[in-house]
């Protein structure tokens, strides 16, 4: 409400706000941001609550209005990206004030759908009058609430209708949306043939890693066994030959070397004895 | 193979299943058993792949007939 005042000695028109009403997109506004805070506060939109989508979704849901547009670009990023994948489309009104029931209904039935485990939720851009319907409480709770994964593409990048943050992945345009919910066909297989490589080689790969390890302590055993008897007082006697065993493979004079557990002794033979 | 089990399952099993082998954690009797259930993974993964044709329906129709 305000007061028109006329200053006719200064030539000025004045209107003079007494009181602030909301009204028309303002009172709107405060309806959505009120909305925002009570959802928010019972957690609907926490990161937390959010599912991962499925990297090769069986069946996707698309849920979007009667234009052409959206709906074309959607499906086309879809199969260029992946052309095995399985589209199932609901269309319903996305605008006007049917739009939320039938967008809810529609949620609800696609969910039934034999195979679905991820749903996009789309709409071109428009006023934001256009878009209200995706801030519906109705909606909100049931994109929160769906049993499968939902991805909003609503509007355009600057909109975010309260189903955005409701989803579990939202895409600024129906083509990211497709990014998000099929994974690219050639890096699967790319992904695949890799996996393939390295499972074929692993085998060797481990047996060497066995036989290293095997070696190891084959090594270990022996040093310690040899070790072990010297410490125990023995010696082990080498001439140029070898190891000496017995006394007759040696003369004396002959030079011979003693190993023992600590140092050892280059010697000469004195004298031999049967 | 069980139908039950996804793609991703399969996939993430395999990669598992080669990092287990190339990381020389599993015992050479049990090796044997892994490959041969990544092999069969690998098969799974190729043949949905394969096998798999894309469709495209439309649900509209039961929509709008459902609306009074």
């Amino acid at each position: 409400m305000g007061r028109p005042g006329l200053l006719a000695a200064r030539g000025e028109f004045r209107l003079r706000a007494l009181t602030i009403e909301p009204l028309g997109l303002g009172a709107l506004l405060a309806g959505i941001d009120q909305l925002t805070r009570r959802l928010a506060g019972e957690g609907l939109f926490a990161s937390a609550r959010k599912r991962p989508l499925p990297l090769f979704p069986r069946r996707i849901a698309l849920v979007t209005g009667n234009e052409a547009a959206a709906k074309r670009d959607f499906v086309t990023a879809v199969t260029a990206r992946f052309p095995a994948a399985q589209i199932v489309i609901a269309q319903t009104y996305v605008q006007g004030p049917r739009a939320a029931p039938d967008l809810t209904t529609a949620l609800a039935d696609i969910v039934r759908e034999p195979g679905v485990d991820v749903i996009v939720l789309t709409r071109g851009g428009g006023s934001f009058e256009d878009l209200l319907p995706f801030s519906d409480e109705r909606l909100v709770r049931a994109v929160a609430g769906c049993p499968v994964p939902v991805v909003s593409a609503v509007g355009h990048e600057q909109d975010t209708p309260l189903c955005d943050l409701a989803a579990d992945a939202r895409a600024s345009t129906p083509t990211a949306a497709a990014r998000l919910v099929v994974p690219d066909e050639g890096e699967l297989r790319e992904r695949l043939r890799a996996l393939r490589g390295r499972l074929d080689r692993a085998p060797l790969l481990l047996v060497e890693r066995k036989r290293a390890a095997l070696d190891s302590v084959a090594g270990r055993l022996r040093t310690l066994s040899h070790q072990s008897t010297l410490a125990r007082g023995y010696a082990i006697v080498r001439t140029d030959t070898g190891i000496l065993r017995t006394s007759s493979s040696v003369a004396p004079g002959e030079r011979i070397d003693v190993e023992l557990a600590e140092g050892g002794l280059a010697a000469r033979v004195e004298e031999t004895r049967r | 193979m069980n139908d039950a089990i996804t793609f991703e399952e399969a996939q993430r099993e395999l990669e598992r299943i080669v990092s287990q082998l190339e990381g020389g954690r599993a015992s050479l009797e049990d090796a044997v058993a892994l490959w041969e259930r990544g092999d069969e993974l690998y098969r799974y993964c190729l043949g949905k792949l394969d096998s798999a044709e894309g469709k495209i329906e439309e649900l509209g129709s039961r929509i709008e007939e459902a609306r009074p």
